[in-house]
């Protein structure tokens, strides 16, 4: 039972100054990644190869439980526009380092489906988006890991745009470049 | 307005720190890819690898020696941080690194005339160029900490110079060194630009003498140009495929596409490799003949500038492709000289990325002269190819940092258990490997992993792997069991998302039949179950 007084709960120490900072120095320092964070992975494959029936799916084991997602190209969420040649699927879950993913394909002339692409995606934290392309121009239809969803011809161009620019800007640069040190030169000949 | 001294280094720590989001405060490991892990390792590992490089608790049961770590700086940065997390520590060589480096290399330009703000564009031009990228994003920090190499190159010109004291040179050596401690990479950089430069300004006190130096550098470069101009010729000749060389003729595609800047593709695929060699500054560079009329220096700087450019975007040579092409020499050279200088032929880049910069921010220096404003947007063109052409931070990510709990289940070395190759990724094992030893960071038991390089040694943990899947697949699981157990191993711990299911399944039910039920846990980013010895 507490009686009437005054209590010494503890002895009254003040710590130095610095002891302080360096405490909240490592308080700063030692902050702990938010726990329970969640991996969103949006899968997107683009295809001009489109037989009849054509159904795509997505496989892989995400902590140990198989999951097996539909592909869409029907303007349905996730997919933004129908018909446009890029399938789309997401799948959520707890946080996941890496995934072992299988793309499977089913037309209505070959009703068991076949395999497109297989392949080890190790998974920065957060949202992630994968893009694959299918590449209809061999023997039979294959898929690749590509940088955007385009279909193969249009990634090419898309690529070889993307180095155009950069050797662009690099030219205008230089003719930038070139002008300054006219200026120079001819001040310095005046 | 004047400058003042302080704006340098803060503006370049402003610019680090964005330019490497997220590691000035990361949530999780800064890098894409899986060397990030294993630098995370390293980092933690420093304190017990500084004697003797010798490490008990990986390599179980023998314990490892690693004689070649990447970096003997880093080395010793982590073991005075090591009260520190590891991933504090590797956001803090980031950030702290990059600012380091650009502002010597802005030394470096001041020291050849160049005058802030424009010698900013030294700084920018070396520490934030695609090869530093390139290092970030694949995880390796160590390699934007260089603040020795332009620290180098100031004093072996001063060396050089008419007033040239002892304590110049000894400085310029004790910088070698520590660039070389840095990086084997960042070492050989070093090593060519004190020898050119050595050549160019050291040798010639007399004009004659100065030809004569002239004379034989031009006779290097052709040489080596023609030896390269050989290499393509042969482009087809005994290249492996397989062995993880490209066709020369694909790499050279591969390199002209990269040397503007990371193409769309870049991060896609194992390895986030870009020239980057940028626009403002070779472009400065290159009109520095015209723009500045006198000074040897920046003359015998641009040289070694253009011939480590010219080194850094050959093509990665088989050594095998070496021998067949020159037989009359030893193979064994050829291999020691493809397996160390010719592996990454980019990273000989590190030269010009510094050099080119410094002749560039004095070119920019004169410029300013007569049109300030003209070369504000020089200026501005330089953070467009840190930040713009690199895509960065853009391209960073971030890796999980966590360990899965069902390590914590038991005592003792553990084993983990991966599948051997799943798919046709020629990553996995690199990631298996740097994976297995970034969890050691976080539930600190001996693994029978090698976490760096040995050389001849196959991993403890790929051979007990397998010896254990095989066992478990053919019914002799309790004999694989007994031989772990004589090694000591506390647990063995299956990675089940990579196999596939069925085996998965085969191999969790053969321990659980010998060693009862696993320790599960879905945290960490993993599921693995964790099987007491």
């Amino acid at each position: 039972m507490p009686r009437p007084g005054t209590f010494l709960i503890a002895r009254p120490v003040r710590a130095p100054v610095l002891l302080h900072m360096r405490r909240i120095l490592l308080s700063l320092l030692l902050t702990s990644p938010p726990a329970g964070a969640a991996t969103t992975v949006r899968v997107e494959v683009a295809s001009d190869w489109r037989p009849a029936g054509l159904a795509l799916t997505l496989q892989t084991i995400w902590l140990g439980e198989p999951v097996e997602v539909a592909l869409r190209d029907d303007g349905q969420p996730p997919d933004d526009r129908a018909g446009d040649g890029v399938w789309t699927a997401t799948m959520q879950g707890e946080e996941v380092r890496a995934l072992s993913l299988v793309l499977r394909a089913r037309t209505a002339d070959s009703p068991d489906d076949f395999e497109l692409w297989s392949g080890f995606e190790p998974l920065p934290m957060g949202e992630q988006r994968l893009a694959l392309a299918i590449d209809d121009r061999g023997r039979r239809p294959v898929a690749r890991r590509t940088s955007l969803a385009l279909p193969m011809r249009r990634l090419e161009i898309a690529e070889a745009s993307s180095v155009a620019a950069m050797f662009g800007w690099a030219g205008l640069v230089l003719v930038y470049g070139i002008g300054l040190a006219a200026i120079q030169v001819s001040r310095r000949r005046r | 307005m004047r400058w003042r001294r302080g704006w340098t280094p803060l503006i370049l720590l402003a610019l680090a720190i964005a330019w490497s989001w997220p590691a000035a405060w990361p949530q999780g490991l800064p890098g894409r890819w899986p060397d990030a892990l294993g630098t995370a390792w390293f980092i933690d590992a420093s304190p017990r690898l500084l004697s003797g490089l010798d490490d008990p608790l990986t390599g179980h049961p023998a314990g490892a020696h690693y004689g070649r770590p990447d970096s003997f700086v880093l080395l010793a940065v982590s073991a005075l941080l090591s009260w520190l997390p590891p991933v504090r520590v590797y956001g803090l060589v980031t950030v702290l690194g990059l600012t380091a480096s650009a502002w010597a290399a802005e030394r470096l330009a001041a020291e050849l005339g160049a005058r802030p703000p424009w010698s900013l564009l030294a700084g920018v031009g070396f520490a934030f160029c695609g090869l530093s990228s390139t290092a970030l994003i694949e995880g390796y920090p160590y390699q934007v900490l260089d603040p020795w190499m332009p620290l180098m190159v100031i004093f072996w010109l001063r060396a050089l110079g008419p007033e040239a004291r002892l304590r110049d040179g000894l400085l310029a050596a004790l910088f070698f060194a520590l660039t070389l401690l840095s990086s084997a990479w960042l070492g050989l950089s070093a090593g060519m630009v004190l020898g050119i430069t050595g050549l160019w300004l050291g040798v010639p006190r007399a004009r004659t003498l100065r030809g004569w130096a002239v004379g034989p550098g031009t006779a290097a470069i052709v040489a080596v140009a023609a030896v390269y101009a050989g290499l393509f010729l042969h482009a087809g000749a005994g290249v492996r495929e397989g062995g993880g060389v490209a066709p020369i003729a694909a790499q050279m595609r591969t390199i002209l596409v990269q040397s503007a800047g990371p193409p769309l593709g870049v991060d896609v695929r194992g390895h986030g490799h870009n020239h980057g060699i940028g626009a403002a500054v070779p472009v400065l560079a290159v009109l520095s003949p015209v723009v500045l009329s006198r000074g040897r220096r920046w003359r015998a700087l641009l040289a070694v500038g253009l011939l480590s450019m010219l080194a850094s975007l050959c093509p990665r040579i088989d050594p095998d492709a070496l021998a067949t092409t020159v037989p009359g020499l030893p193979g064994a050279l050829w291999g020691a000289l493809a397996g160390s200088l010719l592996r990454f032929p980019a990273r000989l880049g590190w030269a010009w990325a510094l050099c080119g910069s410094a002749v560039a921010a004095l070119v920019l220096t004169t410029l300013a002269r007569r049109s300030p404003r003209g070369a504000a947007w020089m200026l501005a063109a330089v953070l467009v190819d840190a930040f713009v052409v690199q895509r960065m931070p853009m391209r960073q990510a971030e890796t999980l940092a966590t360990a899965p709990s069902a390590y914590g289940a038991h005592e003792g070395p553990v084993l983990d258990v991966f599948p051997d190759s799943p798919g046709d990724d020629p990553q996995w094992r690199l990631w298996t490997t740097n994976l297995s030893c970034f969890y050691q960071v976080r539930h600190h038991r001996p693994i029978a992993d090698h976490c760096l390089f040995v050389a001849g040694a196959e991993s403890p943990r790929v051979t007990r792997q397998r010896m254990l899947v095989d066992a478990a697949l053919s019914g002799r699981v309790a004999t694989a069991i007994e031989a772990l157990r004589a090694e000591r191993f506390g647990s063995v711990v299956l990675h089940l998302d990579h196999f596939p299911q069925a085996d998965g399944a085969r191999l969790r039910a053969a321990l659980t039949r010998v060693l009862g039920p696993p320790v599960e846990s879905r945290d960490g980013g993993e599921y693995v179950a964790a099987f007491g010895l």
